[in-house]
């Protein structure tokens, strides 16, 4: 704990003092934490007893903890006292209905990201969860989804309208007393997504989400929860963007896919919040926990991720291949460029019989970026005929960053095969001279090699996203190269 | 001088050596040497701060200690007994009675059964508490050479609580120089054998290699099979410019005994430090081994095996620092875990900033052999330099089915089929030891170690 008992209710008690950065009003609670901020969130958003119970519990395990120091992260000591850990729009009050009744300053500020929500919406054929800080503000797609009895919501409307499934698979695959971030999220998450697809159905859309964080000084603590019940497909989109801002910001949201039977869940990430300046000023600090539970036979959770964003990244979206069969998949491109840090990897827990696993990561250091890949794969003892690849590459940009690798293996099961490969090199001087020599330009060199490094991961991602992270690469990677 | 006040927090069996090093500080060799002395007391300061690692601590995360530290072992052994066994039947003396070697029996050196006649010139070889003795009277070793320069200096006793352990209360082992550009042809041995009883030996071996000197070192370990005993051993190497050196370590200690040994080298520029660490015996196995790489273009590689059957445990960790520019490293580990056993591997390289055009490169392959043993492996580069060629492989398997459907067709029965192979799989640890008479004995040795290994037939000779 950076702050004893005493300090937290000071600073409860301190008058809000921050101004705001849109002009919109917010609805944020004074900087501090403690029982009575847990309930008046719970209160705030009309959640039932056993939820404000379950946050209360997550709350005072919380106390008991500490925070990790064992990432290969350098950053000052977050003060989780200084943090507001509740904003929302308080539009919301009535709930818009449609776009229309969408408090239009809020829609300026997606316009200003680029991201016109109507437009793209139709355009893409995608349905979007937008969540503005932490109340999702607009949803859509929701009446073609419903037809095929897909719920897929804010969370804190499935909360209300669907309590038993919130009740039934909340907090199953990352307990409560998971980790010190996750748990501090599970006491105090403020809203993220909930999707569920019955039955044997293919949802016939990417379902994808924006995250934004827009109010200074308000960690955000996203909860997202997707369900795939038996012999059900979904394509889940994350993509986040951030204004610049000059304090570091924490996020520490946590993601829990459960996949039935058949059901096979792809969650595709593509994160480039704002990564601080040259001097490692400003930057969201990200740590996230995202964990995949195959829980039945033949069931398939892949993870993509783009990480180019964040001063620290710490994340490990991980899979539990508990049914036989199982399919568990991570394929991830993060780069560091600047000061920024990512410490990020996958775990592979195989349990059931004949369980595969793959992971793909490829890891970009650039200017004084520090990239770290950090990965475990377990074979539990009844894992029979349990399968894992894993190959992990870096490429090194630039003689003050570096790369990293900690790649863990624990194997119990002697009908198990497991193989590990990485790699660490430079952009070799043949290869830009062949470019160069074609009358390729250095930075468009560069940038054709990075995206031939990254190909593997790219390939997985849906189409749209694709072409947004190859651009998402060339934009960070600017004046890395020369 | 009074003993250090061991902290409320460390259990019983940690303050039994913190007693033994305060009742025993007199006797210790060395005793008249201040710096020596001074070294003694900062490693059991350090001990008693920090106690034996748990499996908290990241670098132990796999092994656990504990059991060790419940036992009490016999650390007051004010009258030895040297064992009076011959060492005939033992592989050392079947290829070569003439071979170079010391003697070590629980803690003292054997003069009878030691052999070093025909060493070059300037060279020489002794026992540790020999050398002390020969420093302690203010005279010196040979020109050029300060035990106090490289003694507890290669290996500080700063971070880990089993070499600081050795440096209060080393008592035995050996020390190597070998003088700028002298050359020793042929292997020189140091057989570490102990007797009977519960008792607690901390050899300390030190090998220092001139500018331009080349030399082979063999350490054997080997013990009763039922003494349960603990064997802490440190290793510390220097090597100068442009020296090499082959190390080869056999680990066969007694199944029942605890075997934990540190190496620790600091490797200038040019200098090349070959070695291979087999593992075969002891009930539980560390191996901790931290190099320096100290100039440009100097190398090293590391090759290793351990088995882990029984109820065997066995632990590999490598740690590599590459501070200049122009270096080289390579690990090259296999591992068999059968039975209950449990093999862990750990390999670090770590590239400064700065130190361009490094290779480092680290390969693990392991064999799995049972339904209740366990690989655990952790291959790692930490790399701050851009224009690096660095890689690491690991894997774990078990016997291919189709190579044994083969062999099976061929006639071969299921068992020597797989002796055959978990042969095949281990082979090039060994083929990898240049001097063909080495390679035949470490050969032979290891075979009689391996699971399920008939010694008769033609496998007894695979190694040739």
């Amino acid at each position: 704990m950076s702050n004893s008992l005493g300090e937290v209710d000071t600073l409860v008690r301190r008058e809000y003092q921050h101004g705001f950065v849109t002009d919109l009003e917010s609805d944020t609670v004074p900087p501090g934490l403690d029982e009575d901020v847990v309930r008046l969130i719970s209160r705030k958003k009309g959640e039932p007893e056993f939820l404000t119970e379950w946050r209360l519990r997550a709350y005072r395990h919380w106390l008991t903890m500490s925070e990790p120091n064992w990432a290969n992260l350098d950053h000052p000591p977050i003060d989780y006292g200084a943090i507001s850990y509740y904003s929302a729009p308080k539009s919301d009050k009535d709930g818009p209905k449609s776009l229309d009744e969408v408090d239009p300053k809020l829609l300026e500020t997606y316009e200003k990201l680029g991201i016109p929500l109507a437009e793209r919406a139709a355009l893409a054929g995608v349905a979007v969860d937008a969540v503005f800080d932490s109340v999702s503000v607009a949803t859509t797609f929701k009446d073609k989804l419903a037809e095929q009895g897909i719920i897929f919501c804010s969370f804190s409307e499935a909360v209300r309208e669907h309590p038993h499934l919130i009740e039934q698979y909340l907090g199953t695959v990352v307990p409560y007393t998971d980790n010190f971030f996750a748990t501090l999220n599970s006491a105090v998450f403020s809203d993220g997504s909930f999707c569920y697809i019955p039955k044997g159905v293919r949802c016939p859309m990417e379902l994808s989400t924006y995250f934004r964080i827009n109010a200074a000084k308000t960690g955000q603590f996203e909860r997202t929860l997707v369900i795939a019940d038996e012999g059900s497909y979904v394509s889940y989109l994350e993509g986040c963007t951030a204004p610049a801002r000059d304090e570091n910001q924490l996020h520490a949201a946590v993601v829990e896919l459960v996949a039935l039977a058949d059901a096979e869940i792809k969650y595709s990430t593509v994160q480039n919040w704002y990564p601080g300046d040259e001097n490692g000023v400003g930057g969201i600090y990200n740590f996230v926990t995202k964990r995949g539970d195959c829980r039945g036979d033949r069931s398939k959770i892949s993870w993509t991720q783009v990480e180019t964003g964040s001063a620290i990244t710490w994340k490990y979206p991980s899979c539990v291949l508990r049914g036989d069969d199982a399919v568990g998949a991570f394929y991830s491109v993060a780069l560091s460029n600047l000061r920024q840090q990512a410490d990020t990897g996958t775990k592979m827990i195989h349990l059931g019989r004949n369980t595969r696993s793959t992971i793909i990561s490829k890891g970009i250091s650039a200017g004084r970026g520090q990239n770290a890949y950090r990965g475990l794969v377990q074979i539990g003892k009844g894992a029979e005929n349990a399968r894992n690849y894993t190959q992990c590459d870096s490429l090194l940009m630039g003689d003050r960053c570096g790369a990293h690798t900690f790649p863990y293996m624990e194997v119990k099961n002697p009908s198990a095969k497991v193989e590990h490969e990485a790699t660490t090199s430079k952009i070799s001087d043949d290869q830009l001279f062949y470019c160069r020599q074609r009358g390729i330009g250095e930075e468009d060199a560069v940038s054709m090699i990075v995206n031939g490094f990254c190909k593997d991961v790219f390939r997985e991602l849906p189409m749209e996203f694709a072409v947004e992270a190859q651009k998402l690469l060339e934009v960070s990677l600017e004046g890395a190269v020369g | 001088m009074s003993a250090p006040t061991p902290t409320d927090t460390l259990s019983a069996g940690a303050k039994a050596y913190i007693e033994a090093f305060a009742e025993r500080e007199d006797e210790l060799p060395g005793r008249g040497l201040k710096w020596l002395h001074d070294a003694r007391r900062e490693a059991i300061d350090f001990f008693s701060r920090t106690g034996f690692p748990t499996q908290r601590n990241e670098r132990w995360k796999y092994t656990n200690v504990a059991p060790i530290e419940k036992r009490s072992f016999d650390l007051n052994r004010k009258v030895p007994l040297p064992s009076r066994t011959p060492l005939s039947g033992d592989l050392w003396t079947e290829g070569d009675r003439q071979a170079l070697r010391l003697v070590i029996d629980d803690g003292i050196v054997n003069p009878a059964l030691s052999n070093l006649d025909g060493l070059p010139q300037g060279l020489f070889v002794k026992g540790l508490a020999e050398a002390i003795d020969v420093e302690s009277v203010g005279l010196t070793l040979a020109p050029g050479f300060a035990l106090e320069s490289k003694l507890t200096r290669i290996a500080p006793a700063r971070n880990d609580a089993f070499c600081a352990l050795n440096t209060a209360l080393m008592d035995s082992g050996a020390v190597i120089f070998a003088p700028p550009g002298t050359v020793l042809e042929r292997p020189l041995h140091l057989i570490f054998r102990v007797g009977s009883g519960e008792k607690a030996l901390f050899p300390r071996i030190l090998i220092a290699a001139g500018a331009g000197a080349r030399m082979t070192v063999i350490e054997h370990f080997s013990g009763p099979a039922d003494a349960d005993y603990l064997e802490n051993a440190v290793t510390e190497i220097d090597l100068a410019e442009d020296a090499a050196l082959r190390y080869i370590k056999m680990q066969r200690s007694g199944s029942k005994s605890w075997h934990l040994a540190t190496l620790r080298a600091r490797i200038e520029a040019r200098a090349e430090f070959r070695s291979s660490v087999l593992s075969l015996g002891a009930r539980l196995c560390r191996h901790d081994i931290d190099i320096e790489l100290q100039g440009e273009e100097a190398r090293c590689s590391l090759d290793g095996l351990y088995l882990a059957d029984g109820r065997r445990h066995t632990d590999f960790r490598a740690n590599i620092e590459h501070t200049f520019a122009h270096c080289k490293s390579d690990v090259y580990c296999k591992g068999i875990a059968a039975g209950r056993g449990r093999g862990v591997f750990n390999a670090r390289a770590h590239v400064h900033p700065d130190a361009q055009k490094s290779e480092a490169h680290q390969t693990n392959r392991n064999l799995l052999l049972s339904r209740d043993a366990e690989i655990d492996t952790k291959p790692q580069l930490e790399i701050h330099a851009d224009d690096v060629k660095c890689s690491h492989g690991a894997t774990v398997g078990q016997l291919d089915d189709q190579a044994l459907f083969y062999l099976r067709s061929r006639g071969i029965d299921l068992e020597s089929a797989r002796a055959m192979l978990t042969l095949g799989f281990i082979r090039d640890i060994v083929e990898r030891i240049e001097d063909p008479d080495l390679r035949r004995m470490i050969g032979k040795a290891t075979l009689a170690h391996l699971p399920g290994m008939g010694l008769d037939g033609e496998l007894s000779e695979a190694f040739t």
